[in-house]
């Protein structure tokens, strides 16, 4: 395995886990708030998949999110980001099944489209970030950060499924 | 706490390349993993580890000593064919409990886990054993396939592939995941899951 397989393998074996989580999650079960400060798992969802459009178009790529190019922004009002505290990722609704219908489609395609033009040179090139500790990373770490990240939230939304007597992986 | 104290030495070990190759991709996802565990950990004690969740999530202290465990058995059993880290400082003798998969649900929301030991004895000395391998480890080797054979029931069904490079990326994500959970199960309880 090369440098670049090694992290397509890792990025395409994070979604697998997010798809495997997320399989059998409603709205209701993805709205259901846990005790405490825990994020309600729609919200889990939602920033895994914005952070993917941030880091890989954003980031990566230099371009708009798929979230604003095929028009959420300005359907939902909301602008992929960190969430800006416990109350707004708390109370803010989230339409589950127009992430699965309508994001998630084209977020994977362009990731997926991204990573088949990467060569084992661009991982080591600098990325700009508005977000500071990212700002001049390599590219590969970039990419790893973005699929730790996104394993975590994955294991967020498993023990929150846990929490409502669900079981959390498939395995 | 002495979860951090040891890890310069490692951190510079792992980072003595310059140049993203597989190696190096495979070293920075380790060692970003294993600081992702230290921060979520950090302030984690007995009582915050041991309250059981609602429904069937597990408790903090199984996810913690589940994460551990699996790096120990991946790393040493599966790709060293050698003794765990846990079982050369005697905790296997002293617990019972043999580093592997959780047997079942009942078993994750009922063992006791000394949070404090884990920090204290295991912590350090499995991820400073993990990256010295790592440190250690020339480039090809990444490419060559381990026998799983007769290594455990579930290895089959979890592992990416049988390379060493799969079995590092199956044990990051892995961990990933656990550390997940118990971000999310500190927040079940009212405190900040990660520290950013």
């Amino acid at each position: 395995m090369d440098n670049v397989e090694i992290v397509k393998t890792l990025v395409h074996h994070v979604r697998q886990s997010f798809l495997d989580v997320m399989e059998n999650v409603d709205q209701d079960v993805a709205d259901w708030l846990p005790p405490g400060e825990a994020h309600p798992i729609r919200m889990s969802n939602l920033h895994c998949l914005w952070a993917e459009d941030r880091f890989i178009n954003v980031f990566l790529q230099e371009d708009p999110t798929i979230w604003s190019v095929i028009g959420l922004e300005e359907k939902t009002g909301l602008i992929p980001g960190r969430l800006p505290s416990a109350e707004w990722a708390r109370s803010t609704p989230i339409d589950i099944n127009q992430l699965r219908e309508v994001y998630m489609p084209a977020l994977f395609e362009g990731t997926d489209k991204y990573l088949d033009t990467l060569k084992a040179d661009d991982l080591d090139k600098p990325v700009k970030s508005d977000v500071t500790n990212l700002n001049g990373l390599k590219a590969g770490e970039i990419l790893i950060r973005f699929a730790l990240h996104n394993a975590n939230h994955v294991g967020e939304i498993a023990s929150q499924k846990g929490t409502q007597g669900l079981k959390g992986y498939s395995f | 706490m002495r979860l951090k104290k040891g890890r310069k030495v490692l951190r510079a070990t792992a980072f003595s390349s310059t140049q993203m190759d597989s190696l190096y991709v495979i070293k920075t996802l380790i060692v970003r993993m294993h600081e992702s565990f230290l921060d979520v950990m950090e302030n984690v004690d007995q009582d915050v580890a041991d309250w059981l969740p609602p429904g069937e999530a597990h408790p903090i202290q199984i996810s913690a000593a589940h994460i551990l465990w699996v790096e120990d058995a991946f790393v040493n059993a599966v790709i060293r064919e050698s003794t765990t880290v846990w079982a050369d400082l005697g905790l296997q003798e002293k617990t019972g409990i043999r580093p592997g998969s959780i047997p079942n649900l009942e078993w994750a929301r009922t063992t006791n886990i000394d949070i404090e030991e884990l920090k204290r004895l295991y912590v350090n000395e499995l991820f400073d054993n993990t990256e010295s391998y790592l440190g250690n480890l020339e480039p090809k080797e990444l490419n060559r396939e381990i026998d799983i054979e007769g290594k455990g029931r579930l290895l089959k069904r979890v592992l990416i592939g049988t390379r060493i490079s799969d079995i590092f990326l199956t044990l990051a994500i892995h961990s990933a995941n656990h550390i997940g959970e118990i971000a999310s199960q500190k927040g079940t309880q009212g405190l900040q899951g990660y520290s950013f």
